[in-house]
């Protein structure tokens, strides 16, 4: 396969929060939970736009739910990791544990 | 339900709009429920500040994203070039008529900008710093601009030193002179006789040997050449200089070459030689010696200045003005009362195109633009509904592929990206359009006083505007169709090919409006200027000016004494009368046919006031070959010394009362000589065909007292080139020029009005033809999306003939509506012509009529074959075809 582009850390951030939310992962949900994990305020426009690239490259599917099978008045996109996605986000764990390897002075006086 | 809060809805609307429209409802529902949350926590106004920071980012990131989907990346555009490349040769009716209809409207566009841009915008040839010049004229408060008067150069050199706004001031005066050379014969050139600083006033250096010097007068036997006539003489540019050329008889040393592209500082010039005032008196025998010395020696008709720094036209104006004051005084003994009181100094910025001219070349250029610039709109009209007939039947094709994942913005770009492609063929057709409109109109004089198209040719620039113009208007008329591209096609390609296209028929409609009105105003343009041509032509001149070739020679050029011209002229005479197919010829001077004439005066010895009109000397020939009638007298006038042949007006003027014979024989007084009255001819307009004819007075050649040039009339059915072949037949001995048609000199008292008229016509029937084209297609269309519904109504008992009504009756009412409308814009236009009008009214009624008759008519006709194709759908297929 030929060599893809690295995962980009929000990206990253995004695709993990997703994978925490399981079923219940959609634009705003992941913009709260990345919000009360990293405690910055998160754009919108920012997760909608990195959920929309990934979905192009095959990282995430989408689904629009509409208000009759949500039981409620709204429609949502609801998100949901692929495989793909999954394999690209243990690939990028990896890339940073090989970065983290050997630097004590930083994880002792962490 | 409680009550929810809700962010400002300038903020929603802001965000809404935003988002795509798939997620629209979806993300501003979810955005909404966290501001109610943000809300309850935090307060109404901080959940306020932070929706609006919200919103800001979707239409910051969401814009840049949209950008980032158009522009693409350099593989997409690849393959979508070669898809688009693949679709024009794979639909080439459509392409052709693209290429065609976008190019006949850029042609004209870029053909006038690069002859407003060769006559108005361009700095002369090797002049620098350029706005450091002014042109200065010797005027009259009341004459038209093109009347000049000259400037003796004393009077120069009292400026000269008067002035202290300008740092160096030349003076120009442009002449006819003919150069002899062994390879070439006799040959007419345009000269200039300048003073000796006028290439430095001009900053201009020389292309090769030196200037004139600083003498006051210069040496009179030098002379400097143009870059293009030293070419012509020596190969090699350099190697003319020392040389010695023949000029009017007499031999000048070639001192220097002037820089490439220059023919004199004024752009409707065509100066090839320079001389310095010295020469003139060698150059012209009637001119006196004493020229360079004398008050009234009427010498410099332009005077180029050069300011002082800080100097403004206004501060050189106060200053010539002032000067122009002491040369009153100094001249009032010399001057005829007339300068004295009615001259005044004009200071135009810069120098090029003659000031004289300039006035008529703008209007004319501008009007034709504005022409071209209508043309060129209906071009786009009729493009974009072109591009909107097949945006839409590719939208089922293109609902598929939303369907299968492209994405938007990647179709519009293709959209693009495929009308750009067709504006790049474009451009090449509009330059090859451009050179030949160029062409066809370079030998066209642009006002009556000089001022050609010539020397325009094809330029880098014209090649980088005819693209640029091209492909923005391609741009333009694609991108309604390419902005709109898949709205709501996922939908559409479901539902069916023909129907849900709600509102581009409306669009298309009033398209199809637009090209009725403008070509409707572009006929309306056409049709008064024609009108005013044809009454300029059709006017009572008192002779018939289509059955007589005119041309000139200049005998005291070619070095013949003045004593020897009448003999040569009745040589010449005598020599046409006995070719076969001529009539008669004869010779006159000055020059008729002209806007202006000689003024001279015949004065009835019983009366104090003498009457003053046109004076032309001529030879017996002459009244024969005119061909007007004689009304008393002898009508076989042999130009005896001392006679006269007089006007109906000068008759009834000096004679009042008195029939035209009683003035046979009368003797009358010619400023100091007594003449008698040969003859008594029919009023004739030799001069300006606009206004009543002067008093003409006809007098002997032989009488005439300075050696001008001669024009002959030839009057005969052998036309201009019988009339070639006998001058060129005798060899060159001495040059002719001015070769055409009586009809044809006179035609270029209103050059601009013909040259308007000419460019009106060429344009109306281009825009005519293609708003027919556009009605025709969009019918034609409508007759495809609608088989259905016609085959329902023909199945349903309508007739064919009901259909075929339907269809032009639509027709109808759409160029009626767009007639109209037109109409209305031709007011405008009218009113913008009113001053190029002759004999026919700004809103003259029948014109009105004509014109919209014209384009209903046309429309009916573009109209006819899609409504009898409509009447031919048959009832069963159209029902099938579902």
């Amino acid at each position: 396969m030929a060599e893809r582009d690295a995962l980009g850390e929000f990206e990253h951030h995004v695709l993990l929060a997703a994978l925490r939310l399981g079923d219940g992962a959609y634009t705003t949900s992941i913009m709260t939970e990345l919000e009360q994990r990293t405690g910055r305020e998160v754009a919108a426009a920012a997760v909608y736009i990195a959920l929309r690239r990934m979905e192009t490259s095959g990282l995430v599917r989408s689904r629009l739910k509409s208000g009759v099978e949500l039981g409620e008045r709204r429609e949502r996109r609801y998100i949901r990791v692929t495989p793909e996605g999954v394999t690209r986000v243990r690939e990028a764990r990896r890339r940073l544990e090989r970065l983290w390897e050997g630097l004590h002075i930083v994880t002792t006086e962490g | 339900v409680n009550e929810r809060a809700s962010p400002r809805g300038w903020v929603r609307r802001l965000l809404e709009w935003t988002l795509p429209y798939e997620d629209r409802s979806a993300l501003s529902a979810e955005m909404r429920e966290l501001y109610d949350r943000r809300a309850a926590r935090h307060g109404r106004a901080a959940a306020d500040r932070w929706y609006l920071r919200q919103a800001s980012w979707f239409v910051l990131r969401l814009g840049a994203e949209r950008v980032r989907d158009l522009i693409g990346t350099a593989d997409s555009w690849r393959s979508e070039i070669r898809q688009g490349a693949r679709t024009f040769v794979r639909q080439p009716g459509y392409s052709a008529a693209f290429v065609v209809v976008l190019a006949l409207g850029t042609g004209g566009v870029t053909a006038l900008y690069s002859a407003a841009e060769r006559l108005l915008l361009r700095p002369v040839a090797g002049v620098t710093a350029s706005d450091e010049l002014v042109t200065i004229r010797l005027t009259s408060f009341e004459a038209p601009p093109h009347v000049f008067y000259r400037v003796s150069h004393p009077d120069l050199e009292l400026l000269r030193e008067m002035l202290t706004t300008t740092r160096g001031l030349a003076g120009a005066s442009s002449l006819d002179v003919h150069m002899r050379t062994d390879a070439a014969g006799a040959q007419r050139l345009g000269a200039e006789i300048v003073t000796t600083d006028y290439f430095d006033v001009l900053g201009m250096r020389l292309h090769a040997g030196r200037g004139f010097g600083t003498g006051a007068a210069g040496d009179g036997t030098r002379v400097i050449l143009s870059y293009r006539l030293a070419r012509s003489l020596a190969g090699e540019v350099g190697a003319v200089i020392g040389r010695s050329v023949r000029v009017n008889g007499r031999e000048f040393e070639v001192i220097g070459v002037a820089p490439q592209g220059f023919s004199g500082a004024d752009l409707a010039g065509r100066a090839e030689m320079w001389f310095t005032l010295s020469s003139l008196p060698l150059l012209d025998a009637s001119v006196a010696e004493d020229i360079i010395t004398s008050r009234y020696g009427d010498v410099w008709s332009m005077l180029y200045g050069r300011m002082s720094h800080g100097a403004s036209p206004e501060a050189v104006l106060a200053n010539v003005e002032a000067a122009l004051h002491r040369i009153r005084r100094e001249n009032a003994g010399g001057w005829h009362p007339f300068m004295v009181t009615h001259l005044r100094f004009e200071v135009t910025p810069g120098v090029g195109l003659n000031p004289g001219i300039r006035p008529t070349v703008q209007r004319t250029l501008a009007l034709l633009s504005c022409a071209a610039a209508l043309l060129l709109l209906l071009s786009v009209a009729n493009l974009a509904n072109l591009a909107l007939t097949r945006a839409t039947s590719r939208r089922s094709a293109t609902g598929v592929r939303l369907a299968l994942g492209s994405s938007r913005a990647r179709v519009a770009r293709e959209l693009w990206i495929e009308t750009l492609l067709l504006g790049s063929a474009a451009g090449v057709a509009t330059y090859a359009l451009s050179v030949i409109w160029l062409r066809v109109f370079s030998a066209t004089q642009l006002t009556a006083y000089g001022g050609t198209l010539g020397g325009l040719h094809a330029s880098p620039r014209l090649i980088v505007l005819a693209f640029a113009g091209a492909i923005a208007a391609a741009g333009v008329a694609g991108m309604q169709p390419a902005l709109s591209a898949g709205r709501n096609a996922l939908a559409h390609a479901l539902r069916g090919a023909h129907s849900g296209d709600s509102h581009s028929p409306r669009v298309r409609a009033v398209l199809v409006g637009t090209q009725v009105a403008i070509s409707m105003v572009l006929v309306l343009g056409a049709g008064l200027l024609g009108r005013t041509v044809v009454n300029l032509r059709s006017i009572d001149l008192g002779f018939e000016p289509d059955n007589i070739v005119t041309f000139a020679m200049d005998p005291a050029l070619d070095g013949i004494e003045f004593s020897r011209v009448e003999a040569l002229a009745r040589q010449l005479e005598s020599d046409f009368a006995q070719t076969p197919g001529v009539h008669a010829a004869g010779w006159v001077s000055p020059p008729p046919l002209r806007t202006s004439y000689i003024t001279a005066s015949l004065r009835n010895p019983a009366d104090a006031e003498p009457v003053i009109g046109a004076g032309y000397f001529v030879t017996p020939g002459f009244m024969r070959a005119l061909g007007v009638r004689v009304l008393a007298g002898d009508a076989a006038w042999n130009t005896e010394p001392g006679t006269v042949v007089i006007s109906r007006n000068v008759a009834a003027a000096l004679f009042p009362g008195q029939p035209p014979a009683r003035a046979i024989g009368k003797p009358v007084d010619a400023r100091g000589t007594t003449l008698r009255i040969a003859a008594v001819i029919e009023d004739v307009q030799l001069s300006d065909i606009t206004r009543e004819p002067p008093p003409v007075f006809l007098r002997p050649l032989a009488e005439r007292y300075e050696g001008l040039q001669l024009n002959a009339f030839v009057n005969g059915s052998s036309g201009l080139r019988g009339v070639r072949r006998m001058l060129d037949a005798r060899g060159g001995a001495q040059p002719y020029f001015d070769l055409r048609t009586a009809r044809a000199a006179i035609d270029e008292q209103f050059a601009e009005r013909n040259l308007m008229a000419r460019v009106a016509t060429v344009l109306s029937v281009l825009g005519l033809l293609i708003a027919a084209v556009g009605l025709y297609a969009m019918l034609a269309y409508t007759v495809v999306l609608r088989r259905h519904e016609i085959g329902i109504r023909i199945a349903l008992g309508a007739t064919a003939a009901d259909v075929r009504l339907q269809f032009m009756q639509r027709a109808l009412v759409l160029s009626l509506a767009g007639a109209i409308v037109g109409a209305i814009g031709g007011l405008a236009v009218s009113r913008v012509l009113r001053a190029q009008l002759f004999g026919v009214e700004a809103l003259d009624t029948a014109t009105y009529v004509g014109a919209m008759l014209v384009v209903i008519v046309v429309a009916s006709l573009a109209a006819l074959l899609p409504s009898i194709q409509a009447a031919r759908v048959p009832p069963g297929e159209a029902l099938r075809s579902d």
